[in-house]
């Protein structure tokens, strides 16, 4: 049974689809990254998730049941930060659990204390959330997602107003959380944060699916090699003329080409066969943003 | 704990909510600001000239005469106050977005209507109450003071007890009418400043118009429709309902009443049609399907 599925799920307002068709599966105690540009339908999709809003088609199913026809019964089990953390001023961090508390059923001050403690706002438990910093404001936001103990996290952005060494301790907060048996779904701008804690990723862009897939796969996408050697024009020459090597190119003093058959192996033998003894030869990962900016890349500009 | 044994519960969010209201500064700061004001009034009253022969001459009418002072207070006190704790308690849900984390927690949007709703009711009820004691032991004290002892107190009639019952009666209307009205303009306008504005505005306007009705009586010369116009007004409802519920009709209403004489099954199927107006529209906007705080 998936943490989270969603069905051909769509939204449209008006003629505009805002999501198309979007079909997702996140196992459980997966951390899961959902990236796309902004506009892209991340948090329409967020949004159907948990409730807020109404699919035009489609459906979402959590932990196994349908959240619009079980939302009391499926939600309570979901933990949210949605957008920026929307959070009760007036009152101190510690009453906005305890308001929020209040409303999931009982909610210890024990769990209170423990998530206080988790999130590193047992100092200034007792001031109001008005006088936080931006940061403080979305480990308290996180904080009220793990109020209830959740089976599965649903953070929309959740490294906003951190500092670096906030966006340390929220890393290993949520490898943590996916250790513990927790299901994560991040959406978030801050591709490398999502390609160092994710183990899969969905993008999404104009509302539809462009790549769901792990992202070690995706890191390797492409099949290029980078060969460092003393004549890289002179080589790129050569593997422009192969039927395989049409993309070398030069960029920084290493040659970036595909490799005969896709193995590295048989690169080197091409290189090696043909006077060019290559210094170092490795296969080329491109990051995250990379990935995601030619994958979201606009066809019409 | 465990995931699995968390389930919204009614009380709890109603408890959620009592917390809100109470770590609202100016909630308290409103309800100093009423002491003052019935210190004030207080200290008025204690001062008007004949106070102390009425007293002796007649407990009964004196006894009235301040339900009317002190109830007048409470009326719009009472209201303005609900009104504003209300649309707080509401709509601050849609302006500080906070309404998306407790519907994504799966609060179900009637519910924590409902919620709210009783919070204000119990809150409602609780500055009842408490005006009440407080009432009563100022004019315990005035009676003392002017007096010498509280005999002139068991001199008033059983018709003033009835006709107070009646008065508190109308002041649980009233007080459930700027609860709804509140929740309606929370709903329609899902933000603070609509609600408060609109809940804030409704009966001075309703109050004005009853004056430009009579404005235009005079101007054209007909009576109708401008008078009958009068008798469909909450607020002009509201005010005379005191005095139709009464037997001896004592009470005077102190502000706009309708301009054409009507009666109590009137009056209550008047302000039966807001209440369930104002109950429809703020249930059909909270149980809106999308979200989009």
């Amino acid at each position: 049974m998936a943490a989270l599925q969603t069905r051909a799920l769509s939204k449209s307002y008006g003629s505009r689809l805002a999501v198309d068709r979007l079909d997702l599966e996140v196992e459980r105690a997966e951390l899961f990254g959902f990236l796309g540009p902004n506009g892209a339908g991340k948090t329409t999709t967020i949004r159907m998730a948990l409730g807020l809003i109404a699919p035009t088609n489609g459906s979402v199913e959590i932990l196994g049941l349908d959240v619009r026809r079980h939302r009391s019964e499926v939600l309570p089990r979901v933990g949210a930060l949605v957008e920026s953390p929307a959070l009760y001023g007036y009152l101190s961090g510690r009453d906005n659990l305890r308001v929020i508390g209040s409303q999931l059923g009982r909610v210890s001050e024990k769990r209170i204390d423990e998530v206080l403690e988790i999130v590193g706002l047992k100092g200034r438990d007792r001031d109001r959330v008005r006088t936080y910093s931006m940061g403080m404001k979305q480990r308290l936001g996180l904080g009220i997602a793990l109020l209830n103990n959740p089976e599965l996290l649903i953070l929309d952005e959740p490294a906003n107003g951190l500092d670096p060494a906030g966006i340390v301790e929220m890393r290993d907060l949520l490898r943590n959380l996916a250790a513990e048996g927790k299901t994560v779904f991040i959406s978030s701008h801050v591709l490398s944060e999502v390609q160092q804690i994710c183990t899969r990723v969905a993008i999404i862009n104009h509302g539809r699916l462009v790549r769901l897939a792990p992202v070690a796969e995706l890191l390797q996408d492409g099949g290029e090699f980078e060969v460092k050697v003393d004549q890289p024009d002179e080589l790129v020459a050569a593997l422009k003329r192969q039927q395989w090597g049409g993309e070398a190119r030069s960029e920084d003093g290493l040659v970036i080409t595909a490799a005969p058959d896709g193995r590295g192996r048989s690169l080197i033998k091409f290189l090696v066969d043909n006077g060019f003894t290559p210094d170092a030869v490795s296969a080329r990962h491109r990051d995250l943003e990379e990935i995601f900016l030619t994958l979201t890349e606009d066809p019409v500009k | 704990m465990t995931a699995v044994a968390l389930r919204p519960r009614f009380f709890g969010a109603v408890g959620g909510e009592v917390r809100k209201v109470s770590r609202q500064l100016s909630f308290w700061l409103m309800l100093l600001g009423a002491l003052v004001m019935l210190g004030v009034i207080t200290l008025a009253v204690s001062g008007a000239e004949g106070l102390k022969s009425q007293l002796n001459s007649d407990p009964t009418g004196w006894a009235y005469n301040e339900l009317e002072v002190f109830g007048t207070l409470f009326q719009i006190g009472s209201g303005i106050f609900l009104l504003i704790i209300g649309s707080r308690l509401i709509a601050m849900e849609y302006s500080s977005g906070t309404i998306r984390i407790l519907y994504a927690r799966g609060t179900g949007r009637l519910q924590l209507l409902l919620a709210k709703m009783l919070t204000l009711a119990i809150i409602g009820v609780a500055l009842l109450a408490g005006f009440i004691v407080l009432a009563f032991a100022i004019l315990a004290a005035l009676v003392t003071s002017l007096h010498g002892n509280l005999d002139p107190v068991q001199s008033f009639s059983n018709a003033f007890w009835a006709d107070f019952g009646r008065w508190a009666l109308v002041q649980g209307i009233s007080m459930g009418m700027a609860i709804l009205m509140a929740a309606a303009a929370a709903g329609i306008g899902r933000s603070l400043a609509f609600a408060m504005a609109a809940s804030l505005a409704f009966f001075p306007a309703d109050n004005f118009t009853n004056i430009l009705e009579q404005l235009a009586v005079r101007a054209t010369g007909h009576q109708h429709p401008w008078m009958d116009i009068s008798t469909y007004q909450l607020g002009a409802n509201l005010n005379v309902l005191l005095n139709l519920l009464e037997p001896t009709h004592r009470a005077r209403p102190a502000f706009a009443s309708p301009l054409i004489p009507v009666d109590l099954t009137h009056c209550l199927v008047v302000v039966g049609v807001f209440a369930l107006g104002f109950a429809v529209i703020a249930v059909a906007r909270a149980v809106r399907p999308d979200v989009l705080e």
